[in-house]
């Protein structure tokens, strides 16, 4: 159990949150989402603050920017305000994004971090 | 009954707050203030006051800690800080230095 990370829907993170694995948010951040791994939002999830990870699986609500090393994924009900960034963005019909798209082949991870080339 | 859990490679800088469970196995410095019940797993760090109805650790807290109804530190559990709580389970092979007031 210690590898799975879930913030539940009833929960309150406000700040930063970092770190390497799989995280499933379910509840409300205020903050930024620092992760090297894979990061899913339900639908329920609120995310106010920069989201930074190898892969986001959308499906709850952004504002913000989220930046992929790998891939980002906007499922059906999720809305995001906010730029995207990586080289794969997928976009469901059913989903809703207001801000850019860049999607590079090489994107640092976060600043002070060596880019990883895929 | 959902739930909030922290693993060991994640480190949080900040307030959690809410009625989900909250386990800890990675590193927390801020505050918790949640309902029902707190564990600090044995990998936990929590330098944070903690508020809760149980608080459970069995990794180490740095902190006050206040429970409406129990707190329980466990073998190979550390606590540094005050405790206020109505009932205080202190196990052999547990660690704690602070006040400890159980009166309401």
């Amino acid at each position: 159990m210690e590898g799975a990370n879930v913030i539940g829907a009833d929960t309150l993170i406000q700040g930063a949150i970092q770190g390497r694995g799989s995280l499933l948010v379910a509840g409300r951040v205020r903050g930024s989402i620092t992760l090297e791994g894979e990061l899913e939002t339900a639908a329920g999830a609120e995310i106010e603050g920069e989201v930074s990870v190898d892969v986001g699986r959308i499906s709850g609500r952004h504002q913000g920017n989220v930046r992929a090393t790998s891939e980002v994924i906007l499922n059906a009900g999720a809305s995001v305000s906010g730029d995207l960034e990586a080289p794969i963005i997928r976009i469901s019909p059913e989903a809703t994004l207001c801000g850019h798209i860049q999607m590079n082949l090489e994107i640092p991870r976060n600043p002070g971090s060596a880019g990883r080339r895929r | 009954m959902a739930e909030t859990i922290i693993g060991n490679n994640i480190t949080i800088e900040g307030d959690i707050t809410g009625s989900d469970p909250l386990t800890i196995h990675g590193t927390v410095r801020g505050s918790l203030q949640i309902d029902d019940l707190v564990t600090i797993a044995a990998s936990g760090h929590a330098e944070a006051d903690i508020e809760s109805a149980t608080i459970e650790v069995a990794g180490v807290v740095e902190g006050n800690v206040t429970a409406s109804d129990k707190i329980d530190i466990k073998a190979g559990g550390r606590l540094i800080g005050d405790v206020r709580a109505p009932r205080v389970l202190i196990a052999d092979g547990a660690s704690f230095k602070g006040n400890i007031n159980m009166q309401d």
